[in-house]
C-alpha cells in the first residue's frame, strides 16, 4: 500500500496547488534555474514538475543542478534507492536525517549548499507541536535552522513553502496539536494585538471582539492560519527577514480515513534592508516585520484562503492533472517501455 | 574403433552456476546483449544502495518468442557470429558483434533466482513476457560455507543418464505470457530484463556486507554524494586503497562497468590530439549506458591527461597494425610520472569495444624488468579477431590460442623496441639537458668561484660521498641519491655547490641538508 506521501505525490488536488501555489511564487523570484531545498519524499513529483517547467536544471550529466533533498529518518537504504529510482537524474545532493540536526552536527555537504532560492518544507504527514511529543517540533526546528543559514549567505529573496498537518487537538484520540502549542500559537496572536494597534484594529476588523481563545474554537483555519505564520515571522525576523507576500490553501484528505487537513504556505521572503527603527518617512505604516501578519490577516478578511476537498475537487483536478501526474511518474531515468493493452 | 566422449551434467551445472568473477561482469554480458542487439541506450536500475531488485532495460532490436524459446532451450547454441560487423537501423554507425555464445541468461541466473525478460520487436504488436526460476540452484549454508547447491541431485544424475539422447541440462523453468501492444507501440523495440530476487551473495558484495565474514570494518558511505559520474570517479581516485580492502562497493561496480562498455571517451583534449583516432574509434558506438540515473562514460576523469604536476611525457600510438594472419590491432600508452588511479596504471585489451579484464600491470606478461616504468604506463589496445581466444567469461584470455601469442609477440615487440626505449631515450636526453644547464651556469660563475675552482658531475659509486674535491674541481657524485643530474635538481645542486666551494658551508653539512630536504620532500 503507498505510503501517505506517497499518496500526496500523485494526489491531483496537491499538483493544483504545485501549479497554482508553488508555482505562482517561483515566478516572483524571475529567476530560472533556481537553487531548491526539498524534503525529499517519493516519487519525486515536485523535482520533476519543477524540471519540466523549466525551474530546474537537468544538466546533460543527468544531475538536477542545484537541488538538494532531505529525507527523514527510516528506511535509509530504501528511501534513498527510491530517490534514485523514480528521478530522471540524480539530485545534486541527498541527505537523511533532520534538517535541523544534520545543520547543527556541522555536516559541510548540506550547509555548504546554502543559500535556496525555493526551500519546499513539505511535511505533509507532520504537525508541528504535535500532541505526541513534549519537545519543540523537529519541523519547527529545520525551518529555524534554515532561515539562520539563509541569513549567514545573506541571500536578499527567497521562496519559502511550508506544509503541517493541521488536526484539530484531541485529547480523547491523543491527535493532532499540544495544547501547549496551541495555548503558544494563542499567545502570539494576543500578544500582537497588546504591542501593535494596527494589527489589533485588523484583529478586530475581521473577527469582531472574538477573543483569541474564540476565534481558536469559531474560526480553526483563521487562527491555525494567523498562528503559524506568525510563528514563522518570528524566526524570519530575528535575522533580518520580513515576509512580503504570503498565500494560503487548505487541503482536505477526507477519501481516506482518518480524515486530515493539511496547510499550506507559501512565502516570498526577503530581507529588510532600511534603517531598523521606526523612521519618519515609515511613521505610520506598517513596520516590514509585521507586514506578514497584515497580509495574512487581509487573506482572511477578503476569503483569500483556499480550500480544497479530495470529496469536492478531486474529480474535477483529477481530470485536469491525471495523465500528466501519471507521465510525470512514470518518467524516471530508466528507458520506458510501452504498457501492453492485453496479455494472455 | 571409436568411443563417443561425453561431457558430465555436473560440469554444466558448474558453469550454468556462475562464470563471472563479480558482479559487474554477469552485468556486462548484459550490456554486450543490448550492445549486439543495436541499442543505443541502455539504463540500469540496481536499486542502490538496497539492491532489492536490478532491472537493465534496452533500446535493442528486442525479440520474438520464437527467438527467445531458441535462446533458452539452447543455452550456448547462439546464432550470433563474434565480429559481425552491422549498421545500427536508420544510421550508417557501424557496430561489431561482441557476444557468440549467447550464455546471458546465465548472467542472469547467478544474479538472482527470479528473474522476468520483457521483449518486443519492431514492426509487431506482441510480445512477451518471461517469468524464470532458477530456483533449482539454491545458496546453502552448510558447516560455515556459502555454496551454490542444485536442489535436485537426480536432475543431475538423470541428464547424466540420458546424455547420448539429449545433452541438455535443465536449470530452470520458465513461464510464458503473451502481450499484445496498441498500434501507436507499433515501432517500439525493447528489452527489459527485471532480476527480481537478487541472489543473497550477489546482494552481500554489492553492499560490502562481506566485513561481517571477514571481520573487516564495515563498508563506507561516501563522504561525498555522487550526484555525477565525474564526483563517483574523483572518490574512487581518492578512495582507491579503501576500495582494494573492499570499501565503497558500490562506487566500484560504477567504475567497472564504464571501463567494461564500449561507451564513449569523456570530453578529454588529449583526444582531440595525440588520440583522436581511438576518440573516433570509441565513440562511433554510440552507444549510452545509465547505471542509476548516471550517465556514465571511459573512466578518465577531467584531467587525468592534462595534469601539469605530472604531464604525459611520452605518448606512443599505433594504428591498424597486423598482429596475426591479416587480424588488427591499434593502441595507445601514455608515460608519465603518476598514474592515479593506480588500477589504470597497465594495458587494458579491447575487443569491439569491450574491456576484457582489467588493466594488466604485467603487460601481458611482458619477461624483462622494467622496475617503476609498468606503474607509469597507460594504455589501451583495440584488437579485432580475438573474440576466439576469449575464455567463456569473456573477461580473460586462453594462452595457448594462436591469436592471442600473436598478439602478446606483437605488443612485447612494441614495448621492447619502441617503448621502453624511447622512455629510456627521453630519460637520458633529460638528463643530457640538465647537465648542459649546468655546464653554462658553472661557466657563467665561475670567475666568482674561490681560488679559480670550478664543479663538475662524476661517477664516484653509491658508497661515496655526495661531493669530493680534487685539485681544482668540486667533484658531485652522480651515483649518490642527491647527485643525479635531474632538471629539477639542476638548480639546488648548483647554489649548493657554490657554497661548498666558497667554503661557506662544509661538503659534509650540505650533505647533510640535501639529505634531510629530500626526506622531507619524500614525507
Amino acid at each position: 500500500m503507498p505510503s501517505i506521501d506517497e499518496l500526496m505525490a500523485t494526489c491531483p488536488l496537491k499538483q493544483h496547488i504545485r501549479k497554482n501555489l508553488w508555482e505562482t511564487y517561483i515566478l516572483k523570484l524571475a529567476k530560472k534555474p533556481i537553487k531548491y531545498l526539498t524534503l525529499y519524499s517519493p516519487p519525486l513529483i515536485d523535482v520533476k514538475h519543477f524540471a519540466r517547467e523549466g525551474y530546474i536544471n537537468l544538466s546533460d550529466k543527468m544531475e538536477y543542478s542545484g537541488v538538494v533533498g532531505v529525507t527523514l529518518p527510516g528506511d535509509n537504504e530504501r528511501a534513498h534507492a527510491r530517490a534514485i529510482s523514480e528521478g530522471k537524474g540524480r539530485l545534486r545532493l541527498l541527505k537523511t536525517g533532520y534538517i535541523h540536526e544534520l545543520i547543527t552536527n556541522g555536516d559541510k555537504e548540506l550547509t555548504e549548499q546554502f543559500p535556496f532560492d525555493v526551500i519546499n518544507l513539505d511535511y505533509c504527514n507532520h504537525i508541528f507541536g504535535d500532541i505526541n511529543t513534549d519537545d519543540l517540533s523537529d519541523n519547527l526546528q529545520d525551518i529555524e535552522q534554515i532561515i539562520k543559514c539563509q541569513a549567514k549567505k545573506n541571500i536578499p529573496q527567497f521562496v519559502i513553502f511550508i506544509t503541517t498537518r493541521t488536526d484539530k487537538h484531541s485529547s480523547a484520540n491523543n491527535t493532532g496539536f499540544a495544547q501547549t502549542f496551541i495555548d503558544a500559537l494563542g499567545n502570539k496572536i494576543q500578544r500582537n494585538i497588546d504591542l501593535d494597534a494596527g494589527f489589533k484594529n485588523k484583529y478586530h476588523e475581521i473577527f469582531n471582539n472574538l477573543t483569541v481563545q474564540q476565534v481558536h474554537t469559531q474560526r480553526y483555519t483563521d487562527f491555525i492560519s494567523v498562528g503559524i505564520v506568525k510563528l514563522v515571522l518570528m524566526g524570519l525576523t530575528d535575522k533580518g527577514y520580513y515576509i512580503d507576500d504570503l498565500d494560503i490553501s487548505f487541503l482536505k484528505r477526507d477519501d481516506h480515513q482518518p480524515t486530515r487537513e493539511l496547510l499550506h504556505l507559501a512565502l516570498s521572503v526577503s530581507r529588510y534592508t532600511g534603517h531598523q527603527g521606526q523612521t519618519l518617512r515609515q511613521y505610520g505604516r506598517v513596520s516590514y516585520s509585521e507586514k506578514g501578519s497584515t497580509i495574512v490577516l487581509d487573506k482572511v478578511k477578503n476569503n483569500k484562503i483556499v480550500f480544497l476537498s479530495e470529496s469536492a475537487d478531486k474529480t474535477e483536478l483529477e481530470r485536469i492533472y491525471g495523465n500528466y501526474l501519471k507521465d510525470l511518474s512514470e518518467d524516471t531515468f530508466e528507458i520506458r517501455t510501452p504498457k501492453p493493452v492485453s496479455e494472455s | 574403433m571409436e568411443i563417443p566422449i561425453y561431457v558430465s551434467a555436473r560440469i554444466l551445472r558448474h558453469i550454468s552456476r556462475g562464470i563471472y568473477r563479480t558482479p559487474a561482469g554477469a552485468l556486462k554480458e548484459l550490456i554486450s546483449n543490448a550492445y549486439d542487439a543495436g541499442a543505443t541506450k541502455i539504463t540500469i536500475n540496481t536499486g542502490y544502495p538496497a539492491f532489492e531488485k536490478i532491472t537493465i532495460t534496452d533500446t535493442g532490436k528486442g525479440m520474438d518468442l520464437d527467438e527467445f524459446e531458441k535462446i533458452i532451450g539452447n543455452i550456448g547454441l547462439s546464432s550470433k557470429v563474434a565480429g559481425t560487423v552491422f549498421n545500427l537501423p536508420d544510421s550508417n554507425v557501424a557496430r561489431t558483434t561482441i557476444g557468440h555464445y549467447g550464455i546471458g541468461i546465465l548472467a542472469i541466473g547467478q544474479l538472482c533466482s527470479k528473474a522476468k525478460i520483457t521483449s518486443k520487436n519492431t514492426g509487431s504488436l506482441e510480445g512477451f513476457e518471461a517469468t524464470i526460476d532458477f530456483e533449482q540452484f539454491e545458496i546453502e549454508d552448510k558447516d560455515g560455507i556459502t555454496r551454490s547447491k542444485i536442489k535436485d541431485e537426480k536432475i543431475i544424475e538423470e541428464a547424466d543418464s540420458k546424455a547420448e539422447k539429449d545433452n541438455k541440462l535443465p536449470i530452470g523453468k520458465c513461464k510464458i505470457k503473451h502481450l499484445k501492444y496498441s498500434d501507436k507501440d507499433k515501432d517500439t523495440h525493447f528489452t527489459k530484463v527485471e532480476l527480481e530476487q537478487v541472489r543473497d551473495v550477489i546482494h552481500q558484495k554489492l553492499s560490502g556486507a562481506f566485513h561481517e565474514t571477514y571481520k573487516t570494518p564495515p563498508p563506507k558511505v561516501p563522504k561525498k554524494y555522487s550526484a555525477n559520474f565525474e564526483q563517483l570517479l574523483k572518490l574512487f581516485r581518492e578512495y582507491e586503497d579503501d576500495i582494494k580492502r573492499g570499501q565503497y562497493p558500490y562506487e566500484k561496480l560504477c567504475w567497472e562497468l564504464a571501463m567494461y562498455s564500449p561507451l564513449k571517451y569523456p570530453s578529454l583534449n588529449v583526444f582531440d590530439s595525440n588520440l583522436a583516432p581511438f576518440k573516433a574509434l570509441a565513440n562511433s558506438h554510440n552507444f549510452e549506458v545509465v547505471v542509476d540515473g548516471m550517465k556514465i562514460h571511459k573512466p578518465f576523469e577531467k584531467g587525468f591527461f592534462e595534469d601539469k604536476e605530472y604531464p604525459v611525457r611520452e605518448f606512443f600510438v599505433w594504428k591498424d597494425e597486423e598482429y596475426y594472419k591479416d587480424k588488427k590491432v591499434s593502441g595507445y600508452l601514455i608515460y608519465r610520472q603518476r598514474i592515479r588511479p593506480k588500477c589504470m596504471q597497465g594495458i587494458l585489451v579491447r575487443e569491439a569495444g569491450v574491456a576484457i579484464g582489467m588493466y594488466d600491470l604485467t603487460f601481458l606478461e611482458y619477461p624483462y624488468h622494467e622496475a617503476t616504468k609498468f606503474e607509469q604506463l597507460t594504455g589501451e589496445l583495440f584488437v579485432e579477431g580475438l573474440s576466439g581466444a576469449l575464455n567463456i567469461d569473456r573477461n580473460s584470455f586462453n594462452e595457448t590460442d594462436d591469436s592471442y601469442l600473436g598478439l602478446v609477440k606483437w605488443f612485447h615487440d612494441k614495448l621492447h623496441n619502441e617503448v621502453f626505449r624511447g622512455i629510456k631515450r627521453d630519460q637520458t636526453a633529460k638528463r643530457e639537458n640538465a647537465l648542459e644547464s649546468f655546464t653554462k651556469l658553472n661557466n657563467q660563475y665561475s670567475k666568482m668561484f674561490k681560488d679559480g675552482y670550478s664543479i663538475a658531475f662524476k661517477d664516484l659509486g653509491k658508497e661515496k660521498t655526495l661531493f669530493h674535491k680534487e685539485g681544482k674541481v668540486l667533484y658531485i657524485n652522480k651515483n649518490h641519491p642527491q647527485g643525479k643530474p635531474a632538471k629539477s635538481a639542476i638548480d639546488t645542486l648548483f647554489l649548493a655547490s657554490f657554497l661548498v666551494v666558497s667554503d661557506i658551508v662544509s661538503s659534509r653539512k650540505m650533505e647533510e641538508i640535501l639529505n634531510n630536504i629530500a626526506e622531507v620532500k619524500n614525507k
